[in-house]
């Protein structure tokens, strides 16, 4: 780390932590309670209504993606990079019909990985399964950095501290209470990060003075003024179809959508999505402040925490410590939640145990949530690379997914060799971008190329797929 | 069975490797390009003190700019138009460090055109896909 100073005391920084610790725990295990049976453990029950819903939705959503890689976008992107973020929206907005075809198809479905292995066979489900793995792990590991990146930037606690702190909270929660507890205590880190970020935002905009920040950019950062600037050009549509690709495939969502109530699926995903769009916005904004404001950056990914704080000092310090400590929770949880699922009900349930019973079931997913919390932390520890370079690093696998599954959805005639191939040939054409021409093309390029694999496969090897199949009843 | 846990490994220590950071850190004197006119410069020093990094357009600093000016040890630039820039470090004392180059040469617009234009394309008919069949499948016939 190369930026010395520290916003607030490292004691204030480790008693927010310990406060903040203490209470998502407490609520993880009041909420566990309820958690009774599989349902309630792994889908809240399916129950979950609009209020609720549309916050679970929303605060995943919020992550350190929104927090730091929005204005780390806009530092090196510019105005189209502040574009190009909050498309992210997109993915969630057009992911709200899919969610009501989805509970419509598997009213008792589980997993993403479920609706891949009945809708496109065993093979194609074993691939889809590993990207999503490798997602979400990606996920998780450039979460756990943010936060062991933002304790050390914000209050001084050294980078390992801060990132096993919170990930040992969010497993102990998420060990505890299921998705009821990662759903109630979304529930409140939506309107802690609502609040502080108005408290923030309003801070910022009394403090800063557009024609200085204009004129400043103009003199020291000219491209990011600029509209032609070719590599954020490029991030507009490659952010969009990541995030697309994200929504559509990972079992963070679906999990979601199989967990809210009937026919709150819809609205939920496309309130949620309006909701979001303005604080990657206002996130990112902040970044074109930093040089007008004298603020040194020494790593971009931190550049809106750092300016926030320093600019509202130690108390603006302490709400965005407790706003990005909750956007980081809110999204950690989700991913541990949605990967041991997966894990269990897909590789557990599915390949080794389909007499197990829900007990059975549920210690296994306890498991597992310890084992991923475990993984992430060991890939978290050596903090390689910058926020936007690791978790881009899973897109054009996640690119890829987004055909397959949209016509899985909707066409009887996309087949199996539609789904692999456009899974293998789009992952390894964005690989390929990614490598040779930069990570802002790598979702992009996979996304187009799945999608014309998909197409020509659906017309030439058209399938006439029975969408009773969907159905399934669970083994025990 | 083993063989798979060996390809999943080999898998998973590729992607470590290419997980590196694209954003050029210098130290010292490094040669170095972007393509997306960025630089993280960093240097250290066993003693905290203030120090000035300069940026010019030759090596000879006829112009510098002071691009930063305190105790931190490093900084990231960000938005630079095609060229070459070099930089160099003093501290508090006057020594100045060794001098880095930065060649900054963005990718041809033609390419981010094409791409922009490809990204639009996708969107488009999956939007189409999505709304359409979703429609259909809703409407009262």
């Amino acid at each position: 780390m190369t930026h010395i100073l520290y916003i607030v005391p490292p004691s204030v920084g480790w008693g927010l932590l310990a406060v903040l610790s203490i209470l998502w725990l407490g609520l993880g295990l009041y909420w566990g309670r309820k958690s009774k049976n599989l349902d309630g453990h792994m889908l809240a029950g399916r129950n979950v209504g609009m209020a609720l819903g549309t916050a679970t939705v929303m605060a995943t959503w919020v992550t350190s993606n929104t927090t730091m890689l929005a204005p780390q976008f806009v530092l090196e992107m510019g105005v189209w990079g502040m574009l190009a973020y909050a498309t992210a929206a997109i993915g969630l907005l057009l992911f709200a019909p899919l969610a009501q075809r989805i509970r419509q198809l598997m009213p008792k479905g589980y997993t993403s990985g479920d609706f891949i292995r009945l809708r496109y066979g065993k093979t194609a489900w074993i691939l889809f399964l590993f990207i999503s793995v490798f997602y979400s792990l990606i996920w998780l590991v450039s979460m756990g950095m943010a936060g062991g990146i933002l304790m050390h930037s914000i209050a001084g606690i050294p980078y390992d501290m801060g990132m096993t702190v919170i990930i040992a909270v969010c497993v102990g929660y998420t060990l505890f209470g299921g998705l009821y507890a990662v759903i109630g205590t979304d529930y409140i880190q939506s309107l802690l990060i609502m609040i502080g970020i108005v408290v923030v935002g309003i801070g910022i905009y009394s403090y800063v003075d557009f024609d200085t920040i204009y004129t400043g950019l103009e003199q020291d950062r000219p491209m990011l003024l600029s509209l032609f600037f070719p590599a954020a050009l490029m991030a507009i549509f490659n952010n969009l179809l990541f995030s697309m690709g994200e929504v559509f495939h990972s079992n963070v969502w679906w999990s979601r959508t199989f967990a809210l109530r009937k026919g709150v699926g819809k609205k939920a995903f496309r309130l949620a999505g309006l909701l979001w769009i303005p604080i990657p916005i206002a996130a990112g904004f902040i970044a074109l402040a930093s040089d007008s404001l004298g603020i040194n950056i020494t790593r971009p990914d931190m550049v809106g925490p750092t300016v926030a704080a320093e600019v509202l000092g130690p108390v603006g310090a302490i709400v965005v410590f407790i706003v990005l400590f909750c956007s980081l929770a809110s999204s950690i949880d989700a991913v541990l939640a949605a990967i041991s699922d997966l894990i269990t009900q897909d590789v557990y349930r599915k390949l080794f145990r389909p007499q197990a019973t829900e007990r059975q079931l549920k210690k296994f997913a306890t498991y597992m949530i310890l084992l991923v919390g475990f993984v992430a932390w060991m890939l978290c520890l050596p903090n390689i690379g910058t926020l936007a370079s690791i978790l881009f690093l899973a897109g054009p696998m996640v690119g890829s997914t987004i055909w397959p599954i949209a016509t899985g959805l909707f066409w009887k005639k996309a087949n199996t060799k539609g789904a692999l191939w456009g899974m293998i040939l789009g992952s390894v054409a964005g690989l390929w971008s990614y490598m040779y021409i930069g990570w802002y093309t790598s979702s992009l390029v996979g996304a187009a190329v799945s999608m014309i694999t998909v197409v020509l496969c659906t017309y030439l090897f058209p399938a006439d797929f029975d969408w009773k199949k969907l159905d399934e009843e669970p083994t025990s | 069975m083993l063989k798979y846990y060996l390809l999943i490994a080999v898998f998973f220590v590729l992607f470590v490797r290419c997980a590196r950071s694209d954003i050029p850190v210098l130290e010292v004197a490094k040669g170095t390009q972007t393509q997306q006119g960025i630089i993280k410069l960093a240097w250290e020093s066993p003693d905290k003190q203030l120090y000035e990094l300069e940026e010019a357009s030759d090596n000879l600093f006829y112009e510098p700019k002071i691009r930063y000016s305190g105790p931190d040890q490093g900084t990231f630039l960000s938005g630079l138009n095609d060229g070459t820039y070099y930089y160099r470090l003093r501290n508090q004392h006057g020594d100045y460090s060794n001098v880095v180059e930065l060649e900054v040469r963005h990718h041809p617009i033609q390419l981010a055109i094409s791409l922009l234009m490809l990204g639009a394309l996708v969107f488009i008919i999956t939007t189409v896909l999505v709304v359409r069949n979703y429609l259909n499948l809703n409407s009262p016939n």
